[in-house]
């Protein structure tokens, strides 16, 4: 994938996305842990609040409302979805 | 082992553990099912929190555990590593359940369902009690349980648990539970992918989902998560948790010290003179005395926290402090415990129990007794005021004030420091990445709120107490023993002062003498800091009595403090670097066998309160050191 593929935390406010990927260096662990949360290829995610500061931001995913650390949050791929 | 689990031993009783992610509403079915009959600890030699109890139903009983809340299988904590032993019955600690119950959460069913697939796999006895269903319906959804039901092959009990709903099903089953099926699940679910893929097809059944999001929590976090509005919320609800304690607690603390003052007094009055009644009025009254006096504090913090945990707004408190946390090692949760220990660090260091990990919560705990806590406030505001000038410094903020808000802010910024040198040496970053969901706001269920505020309160008595009481007595000892002679010349003041000044403390304190007197500190001032290891505050009434002082209002004990002076050399006890030395060795220095204690209780070791110790005592004697030569050297 290109270095400037959309990744999870260069969303927008509100923006609206799917789950496409994520980055192949990101440790294992830790990925499954986000993929039990709901972070899986073809979920729809939205960008909600950031907090000051810049980082956590919080994401609806599906019914849920989960933060993330920018850190984490750039390790995933999305698609924009166009309203 | 909890009484739960001896009955259990005995009475060859079924174990039904409870199954369920974090914010499921899990705990309120516990509580249902087990009300008064439930036990809280610790598993042993771990941090990770034992929950059991008895649920009796038309009199059939069962062993119900609650087990700590896991997201899945994947990437531990010490709590979900320990859950995940035990329902695969490869714990140390606990026998394979007979069953579980898995709490389904309505709210998050998605998720949920990718838990249960884990858990049915397991292929013990199952029955699935689905939670939040109000949720479900208010946003115009639908979930047909009997479908869920044959779907899964296992009982489903739709269950609302604030309001009890369903919840008399739940129990009658419960008692059954070794009769429910054992799940079969079709191809093994390896992968979150695989598993979501099942949980689809499941409520593809079952289930229409809700055409409307969570509207109310939704704006209402509009508001609360704003990027100007959020802070001032927060900055509200904090400081008025912090007036809270020490406001609210302090009259109830003043009754229960006035309670136990008067039932010695009491005692006073009709037991003859001597050496048991003091034993029993000093060190047993005055000791128990000393560890009841926390409750109002614990109490007020425990409802308060716990509210806000209920109601879902500390979740959003620490996503909106984390990054401030993050910058010094610590997290979003860390902020309420260190704010609390404003008051005291006791109910601090017992709230650090809501940070998710354990690297995080053991940073957060030692560097808690930093903070400036109520303790040190009479020890400082004394000492400013016997030597500091009360000139002006700026318009109307005077010196004296000056230098006490620059300690708290001294105190705040310490305890970050040293959260930061721990994070890049020994406590090293835990191997979850950060997460947090922020839960659906829901009205609380009291029952909960009040049944957790009991238990930290028993364990703090119980636990906490053990270690305070014997430890109090024992400084008794020190300060009473050996007897002076009693001289019926003598007034009570003098004698009182003879007593100190040849008891094992006063030799202690004569002995370290070369240790502190770089700092200034001579035998008396050091029996003081012997002395207020039992309470902080001590040091000041403690020196009065060696110096024979009656004086028990401030005005006299700020007299006491300039003019007292050496009866054989004629220097005085203390002048301005002294004063500022030992302020300095308050700073820091951890004297408080209480917040010791409750160290050892929350770490589950000895280790961990002996290094707090050790190296805030190391700090507390150079600051002390260093603030004395350097003042003695000005001319102020």
């Amino acid at each position: 994938m290109s270095t400037d593929a959309l990744t999870l935390d260069r969303l927008a406010r509100m923006q609206t996305a799917v789950v496409l990927g994520y980055d192949p260096k990101f440790p294992a662990a830790r990925r499954e842990r986000f993929e039990d949360l709901g972070l899986l290829p073809d979920t729809t995610v939205q960008r909600l609040h950031t907090a000051p500061l810049g980082d956590p931001i919080a994401f609806s995913i599906r019914e849920t409302v989960l933060c993330l650390r920018r850190e984490d949050a750039r390790r995933i791929f999305v698609k924009s979805v166009l309203p | 082992m909890s009484a739960a689990s001896l009955i259990a031993e005995e009475e060859k009783l079924a174990t039904v553990a409870l199954v369920g992610s974090p914010n499921c509403g899990k705990t309120t079915l516990f509580n249902a099912m087990t009300g008064m009959n439930q036990k809280v600890g610790n598993y042993p030699g771990v941090t990770v929190e034992e929950k059991d109890g008895l649920l009796v139903r038309g009199g059939r009983k069962a062993r119900i555990l609650d087990l700590p809340g896991l997201y899945g299988f994947s990437a531990m904590s010490p709590d979900e590593a320990i859950a995940r032993e035990i329902i695969e019955g490869k714990s140390a600690f606990e026998r394979r359940p007979d069953a579980v119950l898995f709490i389904l959460d309505g709210s998050a069913l998605h998720r949920s369902l990718g838990l249960l697939a884990t858990v049915l796999q397991e292929g013990l006895p199952t029955a699935v009690a689905l939670t939040m269903v109000d949720e479900i319906t208010a946003r115009g959804g639908r979930l047909d349980t009997l479908k869920l039901s044959r779907a899964l092959g296992v009982p489903v009990f739709g269950v609302v648990g604030h309001k009890g709903t369903g919840v008399a099903e739940v129990l009658d089953a419960a008692v059954d539970a070794q009769s429910w099926p054992r799940p079969v699940v079709a191809a093994p679910l390896e992968s979150a992918v695989a598993r979501a893929a099942w949980s689809d097809t499941v409520l593809q059944e079952c289930y229409r989902e809700p055409k409307k999001e969570n509207r109310l929590s939704r704006r209402i976090d509009e508001f609360v998560l704003h990027p100007v509005m959020g802070p001032v919320i927060f900055l509200l609800v904090m400081g008025f948790l912090f007036q809270a304690i020490f406001t609210w607690a302090g009259p109830l603390m003043d009754l229960m010290s006035g309670a136990c003052s008067g039932f010695g007094a009491w005692i006073e009055s009709w037991a003859p003179a001597g050496l048991p009644r003091d034993l029993v009025v000093h060190g047993v009254v005055e000791g128990v005395g000393g560890v009841l006096v926390f409750l109002p504090q614990i109490m007020i913090l425990f409802f308060l926290i716990n509210l806000l945990e209920a109601v879902g707004y500390m979740a959003r408190a620490a996503f909106l402090a984390d990054r401030l946390m993050g910058f010094v090692g610590l997290q979003g949760r860390s902020f309420v415990a260190l704010l609390s220990c404003h008051a005291c660090a006791v109910p601090g260091i017992m709230a650090t129990r809501s940070i998710p990990s354990e690297s995080d919560r053991l940073k957060t705990m030692l560097v808690a007794p930093f903070m400036v806590c109520s303790a040190r406030l009479p020890v400082y505001t004394l000492l400013i005021a016997a030597f500091v000038p009360e000139r002006a410094f700026w318009g109307p903020l005077g010196i004296q004030g000056l230098i006490l808000f620059g300690l708290y802010l001294f105190g705040a910024v310490t305890a970050f420091t040293a959260s930061w040198v721990l994070s890049k040496t020994l406590v090293k970053g835990s191997l979850l990445p950060f997460y947090m969901e922020l839960p659906p706001y829901r009205w609380p269920t009291f029952r909960n709120v009040f049944l957790s505020m009991w238990h930290r309160a028993k364990i703090f008595v119980s636990r906490a107490g053990r270690v305070i009481l014997p430890a109090s007595m024992l400084l008794w000892v020190l300060l009473a023993f050996p007897r002076a002679q009693a001289d019926p010349g003598v007034p009570a003041a003098v004698a009182q002062s003879r007593q100190l000044q040849q008891s094992f403390a006063g030799r202690i304190g004569r002995f370290v003498e070369p240790v502190f007197a770089p700092a200034g500190f001579d035998w008396r001032i050091n029996i003081g800091v012997i002395a207020s290891l039992a309470a902080r505050e001590v040091v000041i009434s403690t020196l009065a009595q060696i110096y024979g002082v009656e004086s028990e209002d401030e005005t006299g004990l700020v007299d006491m403090l300039k003019k007292a002076r050496d009866p054989e050399t004629g220097r005085p006890l203390m002048d301005f670097p002294t004063a500022m030395a030992l302020i300095a060795f308050f700073v820091f220095a951890l004297q408080c066998i209480s917040t010791l204690a409750i160290m050892r209780r929350e770490t589950e070791t000895w280790k961990w309160p002996a290094f707090a110790f050790g190296y805030m005592g190391v700090m507390a004697w150079i600051a002390a050191v260093a603030a004395y030569q350097i003042l003695s050297r000005l001319s102020v």
